[in-house]
């Protein structure tokens, strides 16, 4: 499995714009991750509009976080047992990384008393996750999505 | 005497001049009911969301207003449920009317997003979602700064005389 970090995201791009090279060619992962980009996206933009509600925004961050957590990952992980896919622990282990960190996130974000701080942090943490998701889509998803194919054949 | 429900129709909140923002929540709104304000609050800052992201090309306006039309939905299920439970228990005269109201605006969403599932267009569906949204910025800001703000001047005029009620 590749080891790239793709962590940090370029901030001055408009962060988890859907393009033809995330598609992995399995379509209900495709689906899965064009909607978690198309309400990430739109929550990005509303941050950076005057008198955004950053609580309210953020709450819908995690919900969607949450819920792409509990049926993305845990479907890609029997499908990763189910074809015998070699990196599945290292895949899952990222996985896990990425809940553990997007709670400190959370956590950090929830003890800021100010609405300014909220925003920043918010900011900080959309960056994260649109650098995130394209590491894990690009690299990990495509890696197995292959493993998949090169089986087929 | 009375009811004050019979003087709502004749209410103008705005003059076109001082209009503001759509969805844009501000301290008049607030009923003084911390409960009944914070739900306020999320409704507005999520319909004054999907009214700025219809003006964004890269966005997807049917998952986007699918999505607050969702959102909505589940408010319909906890706030006015939660409101209606609170006029009962509190006795309101205007309890029925103001359910009433409720029921009719429930109405209105769900044949608004039968019309809007029907479209094809992208821009049929922004001309149909803006329209939708102006009709409820208006509904709204009467409902909250009309209705439910009549109904928590009830409630703090009843605590009066009932200090140990909530």
């Amino acid at each position: 499995m590749p080891e790239i970090n793709l962590y940090r995201s370029n901030t001055r791009q408009t962060l988890f714009v859907w393009r033809e090279g995330l598609h992995i060619g399995h379509e209900p992962i495709d689906r899965q991750h064009q909607d978690i980009y198309e309400a990430l996206l739109g929550v990005s933009l509303l941050l950076k509009m005057p008198d955004v509600n950053v609580g309210y925004w953020l709450g819908m961050v995690s919900r969607k976080v949450e819920e792409y957590v509990q049926t993305h990952f845990q479907e890609e992980e029997r499908l990763m047992a189910v074809v015998g896919y070699p990196d599945l622990l290292a895949h899952r282990r990222t996985h896990q990384h990425f809940v553990e960190t997007f709670q400190q996130h959370k956590d950090r974000i929830a003890r800021l008393t100010t609405a300014e701080e909220k925003l920043a942090e918010a900011h900080g943490l959309m960056d994260l996750l649109n650098g995130w998701f394209d590491t894990e889509v690009l690299l990990h998803d495509r890696d197995l999505v292959d493993f998949i194919n090169n089986r087929k054949t | 005497m009375q009811s004050r429900w019979h003087k709502r129709q004749e209410v103008v909140l705005y003059g076109p001049e001082t209009r503001p923002a759509p969805f844009l929540w501000s301290e008049e709104l607030r009923t003084g009911h911390d409960a009944i304000d914070r739900q306020h609050q999320d409704l507005y800052a999520s319909f004054r969301g999907v009214s700025q992201l219809l003006e964004v090309p890269e966005v997807n306006v049917k998952y986007w207003f699918g999505m607050v039309m969702r959102n909505t939905e589940e408010y319909v299920l906890t706030h006015f449920a939660d409101e209606e439970q609170l006029m009962a228990e509190r006795h309101y005269p205007d309890h029925h009317l103001h359910k009433g109201l409720h029921v009719e605006i429930v109405a209105t969403l769900h044949k608004h997003q039968a019309v809007i599932k029907q479209l094809t267009t992208a821009a049929e569906q922004i001309a149909e979602a803006r329209s939708l949204l102006d009709f409820l910025n208006d509904w709204l800001n009467t409902h909250v700064m009309v209705d439910d703000k009549n109904f928590v001047e009830f409630m703090n005029r009843e605590s009066v005389h009932r200090p140990s009620a909530v």
